[in-house]
């Protein structure tokens, strides 16, 4: 009689140990066809560990985010604070030049200025060719990523039942990062080193209208990465609102159109499809993950350097401003405001990419 | 401060003699005035050393060369000339020399500023 019951057990058991080995299997499958390899590769050394079936540990991806933060800090702001000792420096330097002018009978060729203004030029030379670089560096990193990422997360949504949302949110940013990245390489960034050049030669001569147009610079490149920015994120909202109602429609409509149509095992039919369709949809959840994980991966160093060395400059400002001749101070105010030129710059690339991952991962159809 | 008491002590004196020697024989007032200058200038060699430390040291640490900070000197050094020498033509009643040692000390003020100029917009075209 046990023996009986034993075997009865194992009876019932093994269709459910069948349809999990086939439920992993149709993970694996929807997994390949929609290029999640290439995304996992070109995530590179970024990528967090990654299981179709098991989904991506979020925890394990932010702690090692954090590592990366916590191993690269104190050597940010060593360099950042080296930075500052020199400047500030300069311009102490300037300021006791300045009086020795003044004691002789006036500094009538503004040398002291212009020491000052070569000095900060000097320093600022290293920093900006180096985080400039690095910013640029990123960019072209998040680029090649969303060049993997974006088509592979728009195939899942697709096959998650969301072809409509799929086609409205990811080819929306596909197009959008295209368009931010030329923006970027063809003038942003421009923008910024004409700003920077503006502002030494502003504060070598002496000259306000130099100084404006500099400034001018700098709200032109901020106007444009806002209206990029503010443009998808409205593009999204309306899209959304209008594909998602669409595809739910669209979805209900296949399911009754099969239960109805095929004779017998259309209901079985229409559930097996459901199952299809809830399989990819966690599979799009697991790269959208992923995705974000590789995003902040790429950005956490830069966006360190960049918001560290913004933040020493300013307060190197201030602090000179007690003591220095205010063109060679407010020349380290706007070398300050070029590194966070380029951190929003950077920044507004990772918000596209994480904005359009949140959104697949968010998307449900109803 | 005992630096400050003996050039204020120094120039009082002179000021005094000037005053007195001004009625029969300004030549030598001027002189006095001129020999009073170097006393001062004398007395105060000892108190630049400190300051000349704490400029090299604040050049060292700020990454400028030498070849930069040297026309600085140089033009500070002018200047100090240019105003002295200005004030005791003036004092000697040659406002008109005055002016043209002003002009002259501005002049190469400028070219000695010249190669600090190039090298700033050097330094700007690096950045770009």
């Amino acid at each position: 009689m046990k023996a009986w019951r034993t075997l009865a057990l194992v009876a019932l058991l093994l269709p459910c140990l069948a349809v999990s080995a086939l439920a992993s299997e149709l993970e694996q499958a929807q997994a390949e066809a929609a290029g999640v390899d290439e995304v996992i590769r070109a995530a590179g050394e970024y990528g967090v560990d990654f299981d179709a079936e098991n989904g991506v540990d979020l925890d394990s991806g932010l702690a090692s985010l954090w590592d990366r933060v916590t191993d690269s800090l104190s050597k940010v702001w060593k360099g950042a604070a080296a930075s500052c000792v020199r400047l500030l420096a300069v311009v102490l330097l300037c300021g006791l030049l300045q009086e020795a002018f003044s004691a002789a009978g006036g500094d009538t060729a503004g040398i002291s200025r212009l020491v000052g203004v070569l000095g900060i030029t000097a320093v600022a030379l290293l920093d900006t060719g180096k985080l400039i670089g690095m910013g640029r560096e990123t960019i072209g990193e998040m680029e090649a990523f969303s060049h993997a990422l974006l088509p592979t997360v728009t195939a899942l949504c697709a096959a998650a039942g969301a072809p409509a949302r799929a086609a409205a949110g990811q080819l929306a940013a596909m197009l959008f990062s295209d368009m931010l990245l030329a923006l970027i390489d063809g003038l942003l960034l421009p923008l910024v080193y004409i700003y920077v050049a503006l502002s030494a030669a502003a504060a070598a001569t002496g000259n306000e209208g130099l100084d404006r147009i500099g400034e001018l610079c700098k709200w032109l490149a901020t106007v444009l990465l806002s209206a990029v920015l503010l443009g998808y994120i409205g593009y999204l909202t309306i899209s959304g609102a209008i594909a998602g109602g669409s595809d739910a429609l669209a979805l209900k409509t296949a399911k009754l159109a099969l239960s109805g149509a095929v004779p017998v095992v259309g209901g079985i039919l229409s559930g097996a499809a459901e199952t299809v369709l809830a399989g990819a949809g966690i599979l799009k959840g697991t790269v959208g993950v992923f995705g974000m994980l590789a995003v902040l991966g790429m950005c956490v160093v830069p966006f360190l350097q960049l918001g560290v060395h913004y933040l020493a400059y300013k307060l190197t400002g201030a602090l000179s401003a007690a003591v220095g001749d205010k063109w060679v101070t407010g020349l380290i105010d706007r070398l300050g405001a070029a590194f966070g030129l380029v951190l929003g710059v950077t920044g507004a690339c990772a918000f596209l990419l994480l904005v359009s991952m949140v959104s697949a991962v968010t998307l449900a159809v109803r | 401060m005992e630096e400050v008491i003996k050039i204020s002590v120094t120039a009082g004196a002179a000021v005094l003699c000037a005053a007195v020697l001004k009625r029969s024989v300004p030549e030598l007032a001027l002189l006095v005035g001129v020999a009073a200058g170097a006393l001062i200038l004398l007395e105060l060699s000892g108190a630049v050393g400190p300051l000349a430390e704490l400029l090299a040291g604040l050049s060292a640490a700020s990454g400028l060369e030498q070849e930069v900070l040297a026309p600085v000197w140089k033009a500070v050094g002018t200047a100090a000339v240019t105003r002295v020498t200005a004030e005791l033509c003036r004092d000697a009643k040659e406002g008109g020399v005055a002016a043209f040692v002003e002009l002259a000390g501005s002049l190469l003020a400028l070219v000695l500023a010249a190669p600090l100029i190039l090298a700033v917009f050097e330094g700007i075209g690096g950045l770009m």
